[in-house]
């Protein structure tokens, strides 16, 4: 179920910020719309996560100083040049959703083995919407740090998000 | 140990910052990478033109989630035409499927992100069929 979806890769987030870069992020409230009504952050990245039954689009979304930290954290000692800052902060949010999609894979892949296909991660900077063909509606998970928010969005079809998340097997 | 000894690695992930990190990892455990390609098109194109000139990795690791080409199209490319080939996986993908199918790629090992030092060590030694040395606490 695509609820199972939402709560694995929230759960994987909090692990992962914890685990890596020492950030323990909280649960904040969540809300569903319409994507024209989205509210991205600073720096956006976006992953389609993909069965043979659903697309399913996955936006980790941060304030500034928290992508801020976690790029300090992630290259720290790699010896970043002050030219290259502005593409290594952009890489960090990619790994972290790359990170926490592919590994959300064991929790869903199932009894039955399913393949769960993930798309190569795209950076959207300073971005405040998004307009997806074939994506209308949104869930999102707000989470709160230290550091600043970081809100996950998980958007699709108005199917997919009927019936409380449950109706469309995964 | 002398320069014949030390394990060339090329390094194929689509982040700058791991391209990074692994190689500090691996030159810190005493391997040299040689070179780094950022999708599995340019990995295959780059070692066979390293094949040409007789300076080929002894291992590549290898990310899946690209673009251009995945990971395990990349392995399957370069295995069908260069079957001794060891190759790695350092993916964050961790699901059985697709632990198999990189598998049957040809893949020699498989490491999952976020990597530690232990892992990449011991999953490369066995890939080369080199001895593991307990060396970290």
């Amino acid at each position: 179920m695509i609820i199972d979806v939402m709560e694995s890769v929230t759960k994987r987030t909090c692990t992962y910020l914890e685990s890596e870069f020492k950030i323990n992020a909280i649960k904040n409230n969540s809300e569903s719309g319409k994507l024209e009504s989205i509210a991205l952050l600073d720096m956006t990245t976006l992953i389609v996560v993909s069965t043979a039954n659903v697309n399913l689009l996955v936006i980790f979304s941060f304030e500034k100083p928290l992508i801020n930290w976690i790029f300090h954290e992630m290259t720290d000692g790699l010896g970043i040049k002050d030219y290259e800052i502005d593409r290594y902060r952009k890489a960090a949010a990619g790994d972290v959703i790359n990170t926490v999609l592919g590994n959300s894979t064991i929790d869903l892949e199932g009894s039955e083995k399913k393949e769960i296909h993930i798309t190569p991660q795209k950076i959207l900077d300073n971005v405040k919407t998004i307009q997806e063909m074939g994506y209308s509606m949104f869930y999102a998970q707000h989470l709160d740090t230290p550091l600043g928010k970081m809100t996950i969005f998980f958007v699709g079809s108005d199917e997919l998000f009927s019936k409380n998340f449950c109706v469309v097997n995964w | 140990m002398d320069n014949s000894d030390v394990l060339k690695v090329m390094v194929v992930d689509d982040s700058p910052i791991i391209v990074k990190k692994l190689t500090v990892l691996l030159e810190t455990l005493g391997y040299k990478v040689i070179q780094s390609a950022e999708n599995g098109k340019d990995a295959v194109e780059i070692y066979k033109r390293l094949q040409l000139i007789d300076f080929k990795p002894d291992v590549i690791t290898m990310d899946i989630t690209m673009p251009e080409m995945d990971g395990i199209e990349a392995t399957r490319t370069i295995m069908n035409e260069f079957p001794d080939t060891k190759i790695v996986m350092v993916t964050s993908h961790g699901q059985e499927a697709m632990v198999l199918n990189a598998l049957k790629a040809g893949a020699k090992g498989y490491v999952l992100k976020p990597f530690d030092q232990q892992k990449v060590y011991e999953t490369i030694q066995k890939a080369c069929k080199r001895k593991v040395q307990l060396q970290f606490g």
